[in-house]
C-alpha cells in the first residue's frame, strides 16, 4: 500500500505543482521516487510532529496541496492539537497519511499501535477520514485527495492486495464498493481487513449462505441512500473494521442506521494492550465470533 | 517613521482595548497592553490590505501565535480600518466572530491561535514556501516570553536555522509574566540572546515600547541565512500604573472605577 501510495502521489504531483510532501523522519524506501522528482517541494523536518503539522499548514496558507506522512499514531496522536486547531479549525487543504494502520506494526507494542485513530479522527470538525483496504483502494484515494480540498487522514496498513479494481465500477472512492453479492446478510467493512471477510465469506458460502459484502473506504460521508438501501434489503448488518470498536467505523454505521435492524460491530478494544499483537492474531477471534454470529442468528430466526 | 503619529495611535489603540475589554468584562488585558507598540509599528509600515489576501502571493504576514492578546488585535485592526466599529463592539459577544483569542475570521488575521506554541511553525511553513519559491516577502511572528516554554517552539526554531530561513522575523513580546508567576521563576529561561545565538539565528534585544529602537531592529533585513528574532522587553499592562507588572492583570477585569482611572491615565 505504502509503494501504491507513493506512485500515485508522484504521478499527481506530476501534473500538480502545488503538490508538497513532510515527513517526520520516515519513509526509508518508501518516498525516495518523490523526494527524487521534486526535491524542492519535500521536506524531513525531523522527528517534530508537531512543527510537521504547523509547517504544512503554513504552505496550505501560501496555496500547497500539502501531503504530511508518518507513522498513524505518530501523525495523529503526538501532533492532535495541531491538527485540531491548524488543519480542521482553519479547513486546511492538507492530506494526512498515517502508515501502520491498526495493529501493522503489531509486533513492536502498543505505541506502535493505531488503533483509536478512525474514533479521535472521526470527531474533529472539517477532516475526512479515507481507511483503503487494499492497494486499488489507495490509488484511488490518493487520486480523489489530489482532486478535492481536504483536509483528509488516509491510513495505510501492510494489505497489498487489489481485491476492488475488478469490482469496481462506480465513479469515485466516496461511495461504498459492492465486492460479493448476496441476500439478507450485510457485511460492511473498513480497513485492513480483507483476508479476514474473505474467510468469513467462503466459509457462509460452503453452507449455502450469501452475504452481501460491501468495502467502505470513505468513512466521513456514508451516503443517506446507501444505508436506507442496506437497512430494506437485510435483517442482519455486521461491521468489521481493524480500529478500536468505540467511536469508530462500526459505531458510525450504527449512529446511521434509522429503524431496528440488528447490527453487531466488531472491532478493536483496550483489554491487550501490553502483549504482541499481530494483525493476524488480533483479527483471529473475530473471524470466529462473526462466523458464530451469524449462524446463531440465523438458527434463532428459522 | 513618524514617533508622533504612532504613539496617537497606540493611545487611541490602549483606550480601544480598555473600552471592549471593560465592555465585555473579558481578562487578558495586561498581556494586550504589553504588545501595542510592537503592533502598530508593524501594521504601519510592514503591512497592508494586501498581506490578508492569500490569493496574492507576494505579501508580508503576520501570525500572532499569542492569540490571548485578541483585544489589542482587533483595537488595531479597527485603528488601521480592517473592521468596523460594530465589529470591535462585538468583541466577546456572543455569536461573533470577534473571539478572545485571535479568529481568522476577522479580517485582518491570517491565522486563528490560542495555545501556545503553534504560531512559529505555522509561519515557518509560510516562510520556506517563500524561500523555495524566490519570493521577496516575509513572515513575521509574535510570540510571549511564556510560550517558549513550549516544545514545539524549539522544534520549530532548529528548524528555521537548518533551513537557513533570513524571510522570517520572530518577535518575543517580552514581558516577563506568564500566567502564574514570573517567567523568571516558573522557567528561568535567560539568557534568551545566548541559547537563541546557539541555535544559529540572528539576535536583537530592545525596548520593545520604543519605536525608534523597533524601527532599528525591523527595518534592515540581512540575507545572512539567519532567521532574525527580536527579544522585545516589555512591560506587561504598559501604559496604566496599576497594571504594570502585575500577574493579576493576566486575568482580572476592570470594574467601573478602575475602568475611569485607566482611561484617564491613558488621556493626559
Amino acid at each position: 500500500m505504502r509503494k501504491t501510495f507513493i506512485e500515485s502521489l508522484v504521478f499527481e504531483a506530476k501534473n500538480n505543482s502545488n503538490i508538497w510532501l513532510l515527513c517526520a523522519d520516515l519513509g526509508f524506501s518508501i518516498l525516495e521516487p518523490f523526494i527524487s522528482n521534486f526535491p524542492e517541494r519535500f521536506i524531513n523536518v525531523g522527528i517534530a510532529e508537531q512543527n510537521m503539522i504547523g509547517i504544512a499548514s503554513g504552505l496550505a496558507l501560501s496555496g500547497k496541496k500539502v501531503f504530511v506522512y508518518s507513522i498513524a499514531n505518530f501523525v495523529t496522536f503526538r501532533c492532535l492539537e495541531q491538527i485540531r486547531n491548524d488543519i480542521c479549525y482553519h479547513n486546511l487543504d492538507i492530506t494526512i497519511i498515517g502508515v501502520g494502520a491498526g495493529y501493522s506494526y503489531g509486533v513492536h507494542g502498543y505505541t506502535h499501535h493505531a488503533i483509536e485513530d478512525v474514533s479521535i479522527m472521526n470527531n474533529l470538525p472539517n477532516i475526512k477520514i479515507i481507511s483503503p483496504s487494499d492497494t486499488y483502494q489507495t490509488k484511488l484515494s490518493i487520486e480523489y485527495t489530489s482532486k478535492n480540498k481536504g483536509p483528509f487522514y488516509i491510513r495505510l496498513g501492510n494489505q497489498n492486495q487489489n481485491f476492488t479494481e475488478k469490482k469496481y465500477i462506480e465513479n469515485s472512492i466516496d461511495l461504498p464498493i459492492k465486492i460479493f453479492n448476496g441476500t439478507s446478510l450485510c457485511i460492511l467493512f473498513s480497513g485492513n481487513v480483507f483476508d479476514e471477510i474473505k474467510y468469513i465469506n467462503d466459509r457462509l458460502n460452503d453452507i449455502n449462505i450469501f452475504p452481501n459484502v460491501y468495502s467502505i473506504p470513505f468513512i466521513s460521508e456514508i451516503p443517506n441512500n446507501f444505508i436506507d438501501k442496506i437497512e430494506n434489503e437485510n435483517n442482519l448488518i455486521i461491521t468489521i473494521e481493524d480500529s478500536l470498536k468505540n467511536g469508530g467505523f462500526g459505531s458510525k454505521i450504527l449512529e446511521l442506521f434509522n429503524n431496528k435492524k440488528v447490527v453487531k460491530n466488531l472491532g478493536f478494544d483496550h483489554n491487550d494492550i501490553n502483549i504482541v499483537m499481530t494483525k493476524e492474531y488480533a483479527m483471529n477471534k473475530f473471524k470466529n465470533n462473526a462466523f458464530d454470529f451469524i449462524l446463531s442468528f440465523l438458527s434463532n430466526k428459522n | 517613521m513618524d514617533k508622533i503619529k504612532y504613539t496617537n495611535i497606540s493611545k487611541n489603540v490602549r483606550k480601544n482595548l480598555l473600552n471592549i475589554t471593560y465592555k465585555a468584562s473579558s481578562s487578558h488585558i495586561g498581556s494586550s497592553m504589553s504588545l501595542v507598540e510592537i503592533l502598530v509599528y508593524l501594521y504601519s509600515e510592514k503591512l497592508n490590505k494586501d498581506s490578508f489576501d492569500m490569493n496574492i502571493s507576494e505579501r508580508n504576514s503576520l501570525i500572532i501565535s499569542k492569540g490571548h492578546a485578541a483585544a489589542v488585535v482587533y483595537s488595531i485592526l479597527y485603528e488601521f480600518d480592517y473592521i468596523s466599529k460594530k465589529d470591535l463592539d462585538n468583541y466577546s459577544q456572543n455569536g461573533s466572530f470577534m473571539t478572545g483569542h485571535v479568529n481568522y475570521k476577522v479580517n485582518g488575521v491570517e491565522f486563528s491561535t490560542g495555545s501556545l506554541g503553534h504560531g512559529l511553525s505555522v509561519a515557518l511553513g509560510i516562510s520556506i514556501c517563500a524561500k523555495r519559491e524566490n519570493r521577496s516577502s516575509r513572515c513575521y511572528v509574535i510570540l510571549s516570553d511564556g510560550e517558549l516554554n513550549e516544545g514545539s517552539i524549539w522544534e520549530g526554531i532548529m528548524f528555521s536555522s537548518h533551513h537557513k530561513l533570513d524571510n522570517i522575523t520572530i518577535i518575543i513580546d517580552n514581558n516577563k509574566i506568564q500566567s502564574f508567576g514570573f517567567s523568571k521563576d516558573v522557567i528561568n529561561m535567560e539568557s534568551l540572546e545566548n541559547k537563541f545565538e546557539s541555535f544559529g539565528l540572528d539576535v536583537f534585544r530592545i525596548n520593545g515600547h520604543n519605536f525608534y529602537e523597533l524601527d532599528n531592529a525591523l527595518s534592515e533585513n540581512k540575507k545572512n541565512g539567519k532567521p532574525k528574532i527580536i527579544i522585545a522587553d516589555t512591560i506587561k499592562g504598559k501604559g496604566v500604573t496599576f497594571m504594570e507588572n502585575k500577574l493579576e492583570w493576566h486575568y482580572r477585569s476592570l470594574s467601573k472605577e478602575l475602568y475611569e482611572k485607566a482611561i484617564y491615565e491613558i488621556e493626559n
